[in-house]
């Protein structure tokens, strides 16, 4: 493997692991404090994706992406909002399968949404001007808009890290994540606060959907695609830790990159064998606590 | 031909529509609360109403039409069930499938039928998957009492309905999935094919390829049975014709993959000289941009199944000029019958027809030309009638063969050019392989067979 090779594995595992950790966070969010696995996760993502597409197409540049990302979080926060109040609220004390159930039918009816409005044609979203095309550095060409990707999941990772530990929102999560009881009696409204996890978890699978669309396209089946992996990165990093997310991405991501090039045959399956070997070093993921 | 068609933009109205998101959320209470999603595992299979277009559709285009080119058609109607995909990532083609045998349906109405009698299309979501395909199709003959059945878009879902075909004796067409087992390994007396299969089209590629300068090659495309079929057959073929071609690296990325971008990283690191890829579809889009970006079109030689659909999307924003591509039943094709298919399906469906409603417009229309000729819906009367059978098809004249009940269809290859009118690229000097030089021998297929 020469320089140029490992350079160019290393920058697409990069930014692979980018738009992962932006789209597991949000899945680990909720499952953290909710302790309820979405499975509709995924199709957040895909709305997301899909909003990005419609305006993207109107507006151009760097506004058309920054509009497409308020605009994919509001509107997925608002129909999270309503999953949560109308639907998961009643099954917290639930067994898993039906809270599993319970999401997974949301998969099956947005799927069907997104069909009924936007239609079955993949979109291609047109990637904003100053981040699109492709740079020379180092003896490779490298896409400008997988660099700003990997830029924009460092930022949203920094703003994550600073919400969890700077502010009462914050504080209230991870409280929520060790006692919500303890919580409660304390005063603090832990229906709302839940309300509250899931729209943000959802508005980033959103913003996740809206990065995506213009590197892919956005098109029905990518909700599926994204929650397989996802699932992997929130494993490996431990259900509810950020800093695990973090790592569980990276893992994913440059594990999937380097296998492709060494083994491309068992790539996927590799991922995989990282993820056991984990789970059978540390049960719980590598930042993950024991489910109370 | 004419080419003055609105094509980008048409569903332009996706803004508007994208606003009744709020309006529709009580009907998404129901949705959730009435499905429930716990005690129904083929929630989505039965929820699938018999689709749809159908009839409504059939009524518009019967009482618009003058009716006095054939006399009416009276009594019970003929019903064709067609399996086919219409939601997840492929739904487009299964739309596109629906659309096209609707528009045939309803010319074989307004000019009287078949056998005298109205034909009625009944469509339904197979998910692309092969158990929901197969009781599709079995539903089909037992509830709705088909007389044939037409396949979908997934090879693995027609492989499972072609056995319902074979058990129940009723007429089987496939058109969009072409894996070759259909007509060899798994073949079956009441199949026919009117798609160039896996192996045609492979063959055409090789054998296209085979003479050019290049000799360092990759591949890359999706793991699955059409994917590693199609490749498999290629190299062969290449190899065969040419065997100082050396194959450098071969990547097989999941189907609905996003991010191709560590798989082109490591074909350009292997350094080929070509790269040959039947990726399609929504993939071979994402595909394309990100291989344009990593310098891909730049460095090396490459060919792939750029059909309509996805030549839209792309538009002219990638430079995509001399890229080799490949197509089952382009809209550009010579003859009367598409220059006429291509003129009505635009004005109905307001967009170019893609090679999905082509080949699903074919299949009804022989299937008809098959059943007038045979006079009765008997599937033996049929399978006898259909062998070696001549139909004037969009792409031309064809011939039924009699071994493997194949379409002697052509497969297409051409250079992409942009058409500065349209707006996107299409296949520049299209040829035509013939089937005769690119399908299997009957020996072949004999001893594939088991003799």
């Amino acid at each position: 493997m020469d320089a140029q090779a490992f350079l160019l594995q290393l920058l697409t595992g990069l930014s692979r692991a980018a738009i992962l950790f932006i789209v597991a966070a949000g899945l680990s969010l909720v499952f953290g404090a909710l302790r309820i696995v979405n499975v509709a996760h995924g199709s957040f993502f895909m709305v997301g994706a899909f909003v990005a597409a419609t305006i993207m197409r109107s507006v151009e540049g760097l506004a058309g992406l920054l509009l497409a990302i308020v605009a994919a979080a509001a509107v997925v926060a608002a129909l999270a909002t309503f999953v949560e109040v109308a639907v998961l609220r009643r099954l917290y004390a639930s067994e898993h399968l039906l809270q599993l159930l319970g999401t997974f039918a949301f998969v099956l009816v947005f799927a069907d949404l997104v069909q009924f409005f936007w239609g079955a044609q993949p979109r291609r979203v047109v990637q904003p001007e100053p981040v699109g095309g492709s740079v020379a550095f180092g003896g490779i060409i490298f896409p400008k808009y997988s660099l700003f990707l990997i830029g924009v999941a460092l930022l949203l990772a920094l703003v994550l890290w600073a919400l969890m530990t700077r502010t009462s929102l914050g504080r209230d999560i991870r409280a929520a994540v060790s006692d919500p009881e303890m919580l409660r009696m304390v005063g603090v409204d832990v229906s709302l606060l839940f309300t509250v996890v899931f729209a943000l978890g959802g508005a980033l699978a959103a913003i996740g959907g809206v990065l995506v669309a213009p590197q892919s396209t956005a098109r029905l089946g990518m909700d599926i695609d994204i929650i397989v992996e996802s699932f992997a990165v929130v494993i490996i990093g431990g259900l509810g830790s950020l800093v695990g997310t973090a790592i569980g991405a990276l893992l994913v991501g440059l594990t999937f990159t380097f296998g492709i090039y060494f083994y491309p045959e068992a790539a996927l399956g590799i991922v995989f064998v990282v993820l056991i070997a984990v789970l059978m070093w540390r049960p719980h993921g590598l930042y993950g606590v024991p489910e109370r | 031909m004419e080419r003055d068609r609105r094509v980008p933009g048409r569903r332009g109205s996706s803004r508007a529509r994208g606003r009744t998101w709020l309006a529709l959320l009580p009907v998404l209470v129901l949705a959730a609360c009435g499905g429930g999603g716990v005690d129904d595992d083929d929630g989505a299979a039965s929820g699938a109403s018999p689709t749809t277009a159908a009839e409504g559709s059939t009524q518009d285009g019967a009482t618009e039409e003058d009716p006095s080119e054939g006399a009416a058609a009276e009594g019970e109607p003929i019903k064709i069930g067609m399996p086919t995909t219409l939601s997840g990532s492929i739904a487009l083609f299964g739309e596109a499938n629906r659309d096209g045998a609707q528009l045939a349906v309803d010319e074989l109405n307004d000019a009287g039928g078949v056998l005298g009698r109205p034909v009625e299309l009944i469509v339904q979501d197979d998910q692309a998957k092969p158990e929901v395909a197969a009781q599709l199709a079995r539903d089909m003959i037992i509830a709705d009492e088909v007389s044939v059945l037409l396949g979908g878009v997934s090879s693995a879902a027609a492989l499972a309905v072609t056995e319902v075909s074979e058990e129940r004796k009723i007429p089987f067409i496939v058109h969009t999935s072409n894996t070759e087992a259909l007509t060899v390994e798994q073949f079956q007396p009441y199949v026919v094919s009117v798609v160039p299969n896996t192996g045609m089209e492979a063959r055409a590629q090789g054998v296209d390829l085979a003479d050019s300068e290049f000799t360092r090659w990759a591949t890359i495309a999706p793991n699955y049975e059409f994917g590693q079929r199609q490749t498999g057959t290629f190299v062969e073929t290449l190899q065969r014709e040419n065997p100082a071609i050396e194959i450098v690296e071969q990547q097989f990325p999941e189907l609905g993959e996003s991010d191709f971008q560590p798989f082109i990283t490591s074909l350009l690191s292997a350094d080929p000289e070509a790269v040959y890829s039947p990726l399609f579809a929504g993939d071979l889009i994402t595909f394309t941009q990100q291989a344009a970006n990593l310098g891909l079109f730049d460095e090396v030689y490459f060919t792939a199944l750029y059909e309509t659909d996805a030549l839209q999307e792309l538009g002219d924003q990638y430079d995509l000029d001399g890229v080799r591509a490949y197509s089952r039943c382009p809209f550009t094709v010579d003859t009367e019958q598409m220059s006429a298919f291509v003129e009505t399906y635009d004005e109905r469906f307001g967009e170019i027809p893609s090679d999905w409603a082509c080949m699903a417009y074919d299949a009804v229309k022989l299937w008809a030309a098959v059943v007038e000729e045979a006079g009765d819906l008997d599937a033996d009367l049929f399978t006898e009638t259909v062998e070696g059978f001549e139909f004037t098809s969009l792409r031309g004249e064809t011939t039924i063969r009699a071994i493997d009940h194949q379409a002697s269809v052509p497969s297409y290859i051409g250079a992409l050019e942009l058409d500065e009118d349209l707006g996107f690229y299409v296949y520049g000097d299209l040829q035509a392989v013939p089937a005769e030089d690119i399908w299997l021998s009957e020996e072949e297929i004999t001893e594939l067979r088991g003799g």
